[in-house]
């Protein structure tokens, strides 16, 4: 069943019953995404899309069997809801919320590098699809049919626009993930290429990367040396000037060795294609 | 949120940080009546969000009220200086930097010491479960060769000062420089303070610090509900709903030929209602000679957002060539539906069809 997400893979939504939460949960639901309830503090007890809801983790898990989670807790609570899913051991976390202060991230991946036995999807993730399967987030349910291609990506929308691309040239999607745009996240680059070397499921793999970080230098690194999958890439930012925050958190670059330019030098130089617009990953891809 | 100056300063008094005992001036004759009061010599620090540190040493009263008219009338990196922080002239008999601040290519906090006039730091990574040791700030201190006799001082600093980055919710603070007196004292010469605007929502005593002038300088910043614009140097506007997708459009035009360069780059982050994406057109600058609009509908479909565009521009017309690139659920019969009531806009399905049609618009008139 690709990666992240197995048969056995069971979610609570954190923050069910507010609005974002709410609204995606009746979407999740209807692609079939196996929710077995939701967490709100101080609403256990009622129901909502069909589903029971709690007042603590620990309760929900016992009652359900959850092992996972998806947060829709605003930004304010929703790392407190994070450390409480860590404690309640759950092997998955993906965390839709964004805005979350860097420190209390920080803290959060410092706490999560000593529970090694939960993985941790974003801050500010649009989730992760496997189609026909789940839609865990506020990906759009139309987008994504079943294949072979993995995809990866710190943007969204970009990952929507390669998608919708993909059903022209008849390739599918073995997951999909958005690692998300905030400076510090949960899961790198080279995690999930990791993940989806090692997938039987997956034949080659979309990194969609932008300015700031190190992340995709990292991964480039990774893939130079590990991955037999063909790679086709694109780092969105080439245009961009330092210092200037393009719109993600994270999207920011200071010096020239987290500019594009230096992002796509070194994926190229490990061997994977980098597209010179969104527009080519996908001929790209096709033309492997 | 970059804080000025004596902001910084005055949130390092109260974590106890040592401070010099200055006063705010914006004119020239409040800068000579603080100089009075102070008695000179004094030093006259430009309060201005730019990375360099501009003051001006005054041996007098009518030499401070020179030097500030002088610096009140200039601009540092395009901020204006629009004030002022007087404070008496210390001698120093060495000078360090000390910084804090979240280092992103070791996704750590790292707490740094250098000795002003040489080579000689030390850096230590902080546990943000834990917080900074005291061994940590004595190990800054043996780094950058300071006295013994002034380790204690130099300890209670580093520690007050990694309370003052947590507490604030900074992402930076540098004290620069870090003054060690003729007396033996420890003294904050100059610092600075970058607040994680993430964390603004619990830091509302900080938000109201903002220079809301200073903030229109900025070369990316929220002027809408969800809608950030991002100011490069060329002069075609890029508006899209998507970070991501906005910069692939930039990138876009970026590439096309060298006289089509990207300039406002406005990214709704979120449903491209009506409401913002008027915000978007009205903060595309005057100068700019094109428009690009990049729409994806995902949880609206693109006849939303074509309604949604017909509707703005029968508000507000924009006043120069632009082209639409809609994309996602019914995007083929939007484009349609638009091109028919908008011939001289074309609505096209690619952003190489967008820029292309732009740039050949541009071209020919």
């Amino acid at each position: 069943m690709s990666i992240l997400i197995q048969p056995n893979t069971a979610f609570l939504v954190q923050g069910m019953t507010g609005r974002e939460g709410s609204y995606y949960t009746a979407k999740m639901l209807a692609y079939g995404t196996n929710i077995v309830g939701g967490v709100s503090p101080e609403k256990g007890g009622e129901w909502l899309h069909g589903k029971p809801i709690f007042d603590n983790i620990r309760t929900a898990t016992e009652a359900t069997g959850a092992n996972a989670s998806i947060v829709f807790v605003n930004a304010a609570s929703a790392v407190d809801a994070i450390f409480e899913a860590v404690d309640a051991e759950l092997e998955l976390i993906v965390c839709v919320t964004d805005g979350i202060p860097i420190q209390d991230t920080l803290r959060l991946r410092a706490y999560l590098d000593r529970h090694l036995g939960t993985r941790l999807i974003g801050p500010s993730s649009p989730g992760i699809v496997i189609p026909r399967i789940a839609n865990v987030g506020i990906v759009p349910t139309h987008l994504g049919v079943p294949g072979r291609i993995g995809i990866v990506s710190r943007s969204a929308s970009l990952a929507y626009e390669v998608m919708t691309a993909m059903v022209d040239y008849e390739l599918g999607v073995s997951t999909f993930v958005g690692i998300g745009g905030d400076p510090v996240v949960g899961t790198s680059f080279a995690e999930i290429l990791m993940l989806f070397e090692e997938d039987l499921e997956t034949s080659a793999v979309v990194l969609i990367g932008e300015i700031g970080g190190s992340s995709e230098i990292e991964v480039a690194s990774y893939i130079g040396s590990k991955v037999t999958k063909q790679v086709v890439a694109y780092v969105a930012g080439q245009s961009a000037a330092p210092y200037v925050r393009m719109g993600h958190a994270g999207a920011v670059f200071t010096t020239p060795d987290t500019s594009a330019a230096a992002k796509i030098e070194a994926l190229q130089s490990a061997g994977a294609r980098v597209a010179r617009s969104i527009e080519e990953v996908v001929p790209l891809l096709a033309a492997r | 949120m970059r804080l000025h100056e004596y902001q910084a300063k005055s949130l390092f008094a109260r974590f106890d940080i040592p401070v010099l005992n200055g006063e705010l001036a914006n004119t020239p004759e409040a800068a000579r009546s603080a100089a009075l009061r102070l008695k000179p010599p004094v030093v006259i620090n430009a309060q201005v969000q730019a990375n360099e540190r501009v003051f001006r040493i005054a041996d007098s009263l009518a030499e401070a009220e020179q030097i500030s008219r002088d610096l009140l009338q200039t601009h540092v990196d395009g901020f204006a200086v629009n004030n002022l922080l007087i404070e008496p002239k210390v001698s120093a008999v060495k000078e360090y930097a000390l910084t804090i601040e979240f280092d992103r290519s070791k996704c750590q906090i790292v707490a740094s010491a250098s000795a002003v006039s040489n080579r000689l730091n030390r850096s230590e990574t902080i546990d943000p479960l834990v917080g900074i040791h005291v061994y940590q700030a004595r190990s800054l201190a043996s780094g950058i060769d300071l006295p013994s006799e002034h380790w204690a001082q130099f300890v209670t600093l580093v520690l007050n000062l990694y309370r003052c980055y947590v507490q604030t919710d900074a992402t930076r603070v540098v004290i620069m420089p870090l003054a060690l007196t003729s007396s033996g004292d420890l003294t904050v010469l100059g610092g600075k303070l970058d607040i994680d605007d993430n964390a603004l929502y619990r830091q509302s005593e900080l938000a109201e610090m903002r220079d809301v002038l200073a903030d229109e300088e900025l070369p990316s910043r929220i002027v809408y509900d969800r809608v950030r614009v991002m100011r490069l140097p060329g002069d075609i506007t890029c508006i899209a709903n998507g970070a991501g997708l906005a910069m692939a459009t930039a990138d876009a035009v970026a590439s096309h030929n060298p006289s089509f360069s990207p300039g406002a780059v406005i990214e709704i982050d979120g449903e491209p209602n009506l409401e913002r994406m008027q915000a978007a057109l009205r903060f595309s600058p005057t100068n700019a000679r094109g428009i690009i609009f990049n729409l994806f509908g995902d949880r609206l479909s693109a006849m939303t957002v074509v309604d949604n565009l017909q509707r703005l521009f029968s508000i507000a017309l924009p006043k120069v060539p632009c082209t639409i690139r809609l994309a996602g659920q019914d995007a083929a019969v939007a484009c349609a539906i638009w091109s028919a009531r908008f011939p001289d806009t074309p609505g096209v399905s690619t952003l190489a069809e967008a820029v292309e049609a732009l740039n050949h618009h541009l071209a020919v008139t």
